[in-house]
């Protein structure tokens, strides 16, 4: 087929039927086995989630605007917060840009029809309800009271639905490994051909990164999950030390699976980066081999690290000394991710478009994250800031600067593929700046606070700090709105919008070469393997308001059409 | 309390100071080494910050899409540029993980002078209060420590996770039940109870011109986590959980010499040991408000009186000694017996008969010493008053 075929076919116009009018019908829906319509319910799902545990948050910070009493009692402090961490952790962020966003870009992006496996597919988004449906329970029957992370001897002690969460976090893991080892089989098996494992864009190696540690880490949580509910239901002693058990032992379970878990969240947003950078800014990215075999460094480190939740819990000397040398040596892979970013830029075409204000704002954030990531692994000062508000405000930085602002640059980015639909690009440029003034008015004052000593999980605090939480709240408020406004303009776009062509921002990586929204196949056709980050060959085509490919000279050339193997 | 912090925080290599923006006072041997540590950090990663956030304004200013410009080709990868921005950052890591360590050590590593029985505190967190429990046996939640002496904190927990921190000492310790942690410090600073509480002319107690040290649980423990931490009751007019540090040798301490069981008749002991174990944390007296747990009043222990459990069951008091039993019991087999309507967070508490007879004299008649035999309850003002000054002799 010649080039100009194909360009009129992808580009031209619309097939008739897409993913989504290709069948209808609420059983259409929630049985289908399509990867892209699988990756909307989650879409739906964990945007639910996140506006549960977010409107936790807002409650929770206004509460806080004063020392005293303001109207929650303490049980209810205790309940919300844990609630608020444990839904945005293991019901949102977890599986907010693998299997939301992962499961409808993955496939595309390799040119497959569908991921490996459909069907588990399928299953993983049950369990994810499942799971989500044992932590409503929890919610509504005796709400949860013991912080996210589930610490014994306390959660063997509290009267709260321990049971019901754990089970939660039990069948959400199973979720989670089933996405995980889904995106492995499919991209180790599915790759079209051209594409080498240096060929494939960088979301795929965080993604491929991020399915190791899903798959190996989280039967841990599973496991640690079990034995938590065989020691409140029989008495069975492994970490309440009134049965003869070692509660130190829960965290190293809890953490050996919780600190890999962080880079489930950060990994595929800093794919998300890598992307929206190089496309944003029509210019290869800098350094693809550092990116690349930083990800999966950041995997296999991941797993050495958990000791540093720790430092103030006993264990001894030697142990933590290690630690914290372990924990220096994750510090250098996410640098150089950022540096290569920023290398990025140099004499590229950027254009601010709303993805491109979140990656930019990820970049500012995450710095901030990271770099306050040093005084906890350094041990002298940790002693002093471990579980204060500095940590609070540290993870924050990381979990939402880092994967809130990346999922949502990523939503913002793959939304006209999603849904063929543009959004009104000024007031997606507004939502990202309330964003990111907002999430700084919200999190810096705890730095201060933090290493001015004030400890988290306080529902009353010394007046002393009062002027750090009033800020907060108030940026708490500012972040709220400007998520709000983010919302509004995607979901004003699905009926306001205009019709967004295949390739609306230049991108070269093959999601793009088929048409918005993807018809149910995801290609009409075999797919062009290129350079995912060689942008020389896209032009913007006014006809259709998008990009197209560059007509080369000889008209007639064979597809596919392999890159020379000396560019990686 | 903020003005009391001077803004001069930023100074690299600094002495010991009042506090500063970012860090409380400092007022241990390991402040000034953590602080400047963190100074130094701070600086480094600004440098870091400014530098990438720097360029990638600069870059985004300079090269922002105007006129459809296209992106000029650059090289897409420079090896050693790289590997420069790989091992630079990771040599300034090396540094900062060995002064990190060295600093640690020394927290971990008491002196020998510290080592020794007679400069051991135990530390016990419970839900939700701390004892302390000093080389003579004698048992305070007031942590009373000596200027420039060495002490190592022996910590363990009655019931749940605890973590032992006092923010101007730049110590943490996670107290752990079913084992024994332990830190220690040389408090560099005063702090003396006369600074922090003061007595107005008209003979009021009130919250002094500075505060004690603060100890704080830093791990989640539960409903009543936050009370666990130094804070002036304004109903009690006293500090909870306050660490005051003297100019004193350590064997001087008041908490050596301030209470004598045989000198004082039962409910003072009992009033003493109510503060010391921090029933006073859960247990409200009379009418006050609501804490975690029932609130004791006098009017509360009468033959037929009757109290319901959470499990269904329910007793009446039938006589004088089954009001005695029950609160003995409550007390020692804190899990059995739980009111309802109340939660099941009360710690195990193993007293002698002599510690526990003396408490439940005071709890049977919390708000004011019984004068004679009959069970009238003298002005309740009056005692009031009293009940503070004498808690002020403790101190």
């Amino acid at each position: 087929m010649s080039i100009a075929k194909q360009r009129e076919k992808l580009f031209g116009h619309a097939p008739e039927t897409n993913f989504l009018t290709e069948s209808k019908g609420w059983a259409s829906w929630l049985c289908t086995l399509d990867h892209k319509r699988i990756g909307i319910m989650y879409l739906i799902g964990v945007m639910g989630a996140f506006c549960l545990a977010g409107i936790f948050a807002l409650i929770l910070r206004i509460e806080l605007f004063t020392p005293g009493q303001m109207f929650l009692g303490n049980q209810t402090y205790n309940r919300m917060f844990t609630l608020h961490g444990a839904i945005m952790v293991f019901v949102f962020i977890i599986p907010s840009i693998p299997a939301a966003l992962g499961n409808f870009v993955l496939p595309v992006m390799l040119g497959a029809k569908d991921v490996a496996f459909p069907r588990l597919n399928l299953a993983s988004f049950y369990l994810w309800m499942g799971g989500t449906f044992f932590f409503i329970v929890s919610m509504v029957s005796n709400a949860l009271d013991t912080g996210w992370t589930f610490y014994t001897p306390y959660s063997v002690q509290t009267s709260t639905a321990v049971i019901a969460a754990t089970t939660g976090v039990f069948i959400l893991g199973f979720s989670s490994i089933f996405t995980g080892l889904n995106f492995i089989v499919t991209v180790n098996t599915m790759r079209p051909p051209g594409m080498t494992w240096f060929k494939m864009p960088l979301m795929l190696w965080a993604l491929y990164s991020t399915a190791i540690i899903q798959v190996l880490a989280t039967p841990v949580l599973a496991i640690t999950g079990l034995l938590l509910m065989a020691e409140r239901i029989i008495g069975l002693g492994i970490f309440d030390p009134a049965l003869g058990g070692d509660p130190v032992l829960f965290q190293h379970f809890f953490w050996f699976y919780s600190h890999p878990a962080v880079y489930i969240m950060i990994l595929p947003a800093m794919g998300i980066i890598s992307e929206l950078i190089a496309v944003h800014a029509q210019k290869k990215i800098f350094g693809y081999d550092f990116i690349a075999y930083s990800s999966i460094a950041i995997a296999l480190l991941s797993f050495l690290v958990w000791g540093h939740h720790m430092f103030t819990s006993g264990q001894s000397e030697m142990v933590i000394v290690i630690f914290s040398a372990l924990t220096f040596s994750v510090a250098i892979p996410s640098a150089v991710k950022v540096f290569n970013w920023v290398a990025t830029l140099y004499k590229g075409s950027i254009a601010l478009t709303t993805p491109m204000c979140y990656a930019l704002s990820f970049i500012f954030l995450f710095g901030i994250g990271g770099l306050t990531g040093l005084p906890l692994g350094t041990l002298s000062t940790d002693i002093h800031l471990h579980d204060t508000y500095f940590v609070v405000a540290h993870f924050h930085y990381v979990m939402v600067g880092g994967t809130l602002i990346a999922f949502l640059g990523g939503l913002f980015h793959w939304w006209p593929k999603m849904f063929g639909r543009m959004y009104n690009e000024r007031g997606g440029q507004w939502g990202a700046l309330l964003v990111f003034v907002g999430f700084n008015v919200t999190f810096f004052p705890q730095f201060i606070m933090g290493s001015r000593g004030m400890p988290r999980r306080y529902a009353r605090y010394d007046p002393e700090y009062q002027i750090f939480h009033q800020l907060s709240t108030i940026g708490a408020i500012i972040l709220g709105i400007g998520l709000l406004i983010a919302g509004y303009v995607l979901i004003t776009s699905l009926y306001r919008g205009k019709r967004a062509p295949g390739n609306p921002w230049g991108a070269a990586t093959l999601e793009f070469q088929c048409c918005s929204p993807p018809t149910f196949h995801n290609f009409e056709h075999d797919v062009i393997v290129n350079d995912p980050y060689d942008y020389s060959s896209i032009e913007f085509d006014e006809k259709v308001d998008g990009y197209v490919p560059v007509e080369p000279a000889p008209a007639e050339e064979s597809a596919p059409n392999p890159l020379p193997a000396e560019t990686t | 309390m903020i003005q009391a912090f001077t803004v001069n925080n930023m100074v690299l290599f600094s002495q010991q100071r009042e506090g500063s923006f970012s860090f409380p006072e400092q007022a241990s041997n390991f402040a000034v080494s953590v602080d400047n540590t963190y100074a130094a950090i701070f600086w480094v990663s600004l440098l870091f910050f400014v530098a990438v956030n720097g360029v990638m304004v600069y870059f985004v200013a300079k090269y922002r899409r105007k006129d459809g410009k296209k992106a000029e080709n650059s090289p897409s990868h420079n090896l050693p540029m790289e590997l420069a921005w790989t091992i630079l950052p990771s040599l300034i890591l090396v540094v900062m993980f060995v002064q990190g360590a060295l600093g640690y050590l020394e927290m971990r590593i008491p002196p020998e002078s510290a080592n020794a029985v007679e400069r051991t505190i135990e530390v016990k967190a419970f839900k939700y209060g701390w004892q302390f429990i000093y080389p003579n046996g004698d048992i305070t939640s007031e942590l009373h420590l000596a200027q420039n002496v060495p002490v190592r904190f022996k910590i363990s927990a009655k019931d749940a996770l605890h973590s032992f921190f006092i923010r101007e000492f730049r110590i943490k310790m996670d107290c752990v039940p079913g084992r024994y942690t332990e830190c220690w410090v040389t408090p560099t600073m005063t702090r003396t109870p006369s600074e922090c509480v003061t007595e107005t002319e008209s003979g009021e107690i009130e919250k002094g011109p500075k505060e004690p040290f603060h100890l704080q649980c830093a791990e989640y423990c539960g409903q009543g986590h936050s009370q666990m931490r130094t804070e002036w009751k304004e109903e009690s007019k006293s500090w909870a959980f306050p660490v005051y540090v003297h100019d004193l040798s350590f064997e001087e301490l008041e908490v050596f010499t301030r209470w004598k069981t045989g000198e004082h008749t039962p409910w003072k002991n009992g009033e003493f040991y109510f503060n010391a174990y921090g029933c006073v944390g859960c247990h409200a007296i009379g009418n006050n408000a609501q804490k975690i747990g029932p609130n004791f009043q006098s009017d509360g222990w009468n033959i037929g009186g009757k109290r319901d459990f959470s499990n269904g069951e329910s007793i009446t008091f039938d006589s004088e000694s089954a009001i005695d039993n029950y609160i003995s019991e409550s007390i020692n087999y804190s899990t059995k017996l739980v009111v309802k309507g109340y939660p099941n967070q009360m710690p195990k508490f193993e007293f002698d008969q002599d510690t526990l007879g003396h408490l439940i004299a005071f709890i049977r008649s919390p708000e004011a010493e019984p004068t004679n035999t009959s069970s009238n309850p003298s002005d309740s003002i009056e005692t009031k008053s009293s009940d503070a000054t004498s808690s002020e002799e403790n101190k």
